[in-house]
């Protein structure tokens, strides 16, 4: 069991250490990230499709003034102008790959209600399931254990040796008629 | 009589880790201002944009590059923003090497225009349409204020209204100690 919990600790530890990285010192503009659009990945969608991938969308970025809202739920001006904005990017042909990278390219991971999937995220999305599984298994472990295994101090009864309680030996005397 | 039962060291040593684990990872949430938004802006190049100033002129961030610019995102219903103005409108003054930019946010050309004619200002004031270059530029609130160096790169952001002891080591920063 200590060797479990060891090896896990270790594997995080050296999962945590692979994904820092550190920024190099910068001297040409070229080397500055640019965040300029790319051009749009697919032809512009039919008209009567923008409205349906537009609210796909948005249900996935979030409302920068709301407390946990997607932009698709707010009224805020500032989650109308960001879902219009989504709308006029949609209707050029970006993807929602696009989008969202536009997006969190510019206000950050935060701003996607769903983290993605990459990087130290993954500890996000599978930390949990693992911790309960091994919590499950644990609880599991014990209980079968606990059925197992017989009382640590049996009572004289149980092992048929005679009580020296006086009290205990008339009170099984009176059981027994 | 009964037994002392057994401590079973394993499982206590598993929990302690858990525990330091769980108390760790808590005490470095701390560390951080849950309110606070990452500035993931800095250190890229400035987007371009194309806009018009309240007398209908058009203004682009690329016909900047080679000087250091200041750009401002504001409106007339931010608090904030007023208590800021006189100090940017001082500072472009006293910087005239340094292009000064307002940007309006989520707000109309007249209050603007009222309150600038009350106020005073020294620099151009940019309408923004539905918020384009804001959303391009990753703007949560106002004031806001983007620091962009003569290579078009942005060096610093102040969410938050700026004071004129920081905006001059900002300023100062920005021209490289050239003054």
């Amino acid at each position: 069991m200590r060797a479990l919990w060891l090896w896990l600790w270790i594997a995080l530890a050296s999962f945590t250490m692979s994904q820092t990285s550190y920024a190099e010192p910068e001297a040409n503009l070229e080397d500055y990230p640019d965040i300029e659009l790319p051009a749009p990945a697919n032809a512009p969608p039919p008209d009567a499709a923008v409205e349906h991938i537009t609210e796909h969308i948005s249900r996935k970025i979030r409302c920068p003034v709301c407390q946990g809202a997607a932009i698709s739920d707010s009224p805020a001006p500032s989650a109308v102008n960001m879902r219009k904005h989504v709308r006029q990017l949609v209707t050029q042909g970006y993807t929602e790959t696009q989008i969202l990278d536009y997006f969190s390219l510019r206000f950050g991971d935060w701003v996607l209600l769903s983290p993605k999937p990459e990087g130290l995220n993954w500890i996000i999305w599978f930390f949990p399931p693992i911790l309960g599984g091994l919590g499950l298994a644990w609880l599991g472990l014990v209980t079968v254990r606990w059925r197992a295994e017989p009382d640590v101090t049996p009572l004289p009864s149980d092992t048929g040796s005679v009580s020296k309680d006086p009290y205990e030996a008339r009170l099984l005397e009176e059981l027994e008629r | 009589m009964s037994a002392r039962p057994r401590t079973n060291i394993p499982l206590l040593f598993s929990g302690m880790l858990m525990s330091g684990l769980i108390v760790s990872l808590l005490a470095v949430g701390f560390l951080f201002d849950p309110f606070a938004l990452p500035n993931e802006m800095v250190g890229k190049v400035a987007p371009n944009f194309e806009l018009k100033d309240l007398d209908g002129n058009e203004v682009s961030l690329k016909s900047l590059r080679g000087r250091p610019v200041v750009l401002n995102f504001w409106s007339t219903w931010c608090i904030p923003c007023k208590q800021e103005h006189p100090v940017l409108v001082e500072a472009a003054k006293l910087y005239p090497e340094v292009a000064f930019l307002g940007v309006v946010y989520m707000d109309e050309a007249e209050p603007i225009r009222h309150y600038l004619r009350r106020n005073g200002s020294s620099y151009p004031h940019l309408i923004d349409p539905d918020s384009a270059v804001a959303i391009n530029y990753g703007v949560t609130g106002v004031p806001e204020s983007y620091f962009i160096d003569r290579r078009g790169r942005i060096m610093f952001k102040a969410a938050y209204p700026v004071n004129s002891p920081f905006l001059a080591a900002q300023l100062e920063t920005l021209l490289g100690g050239a003054r």
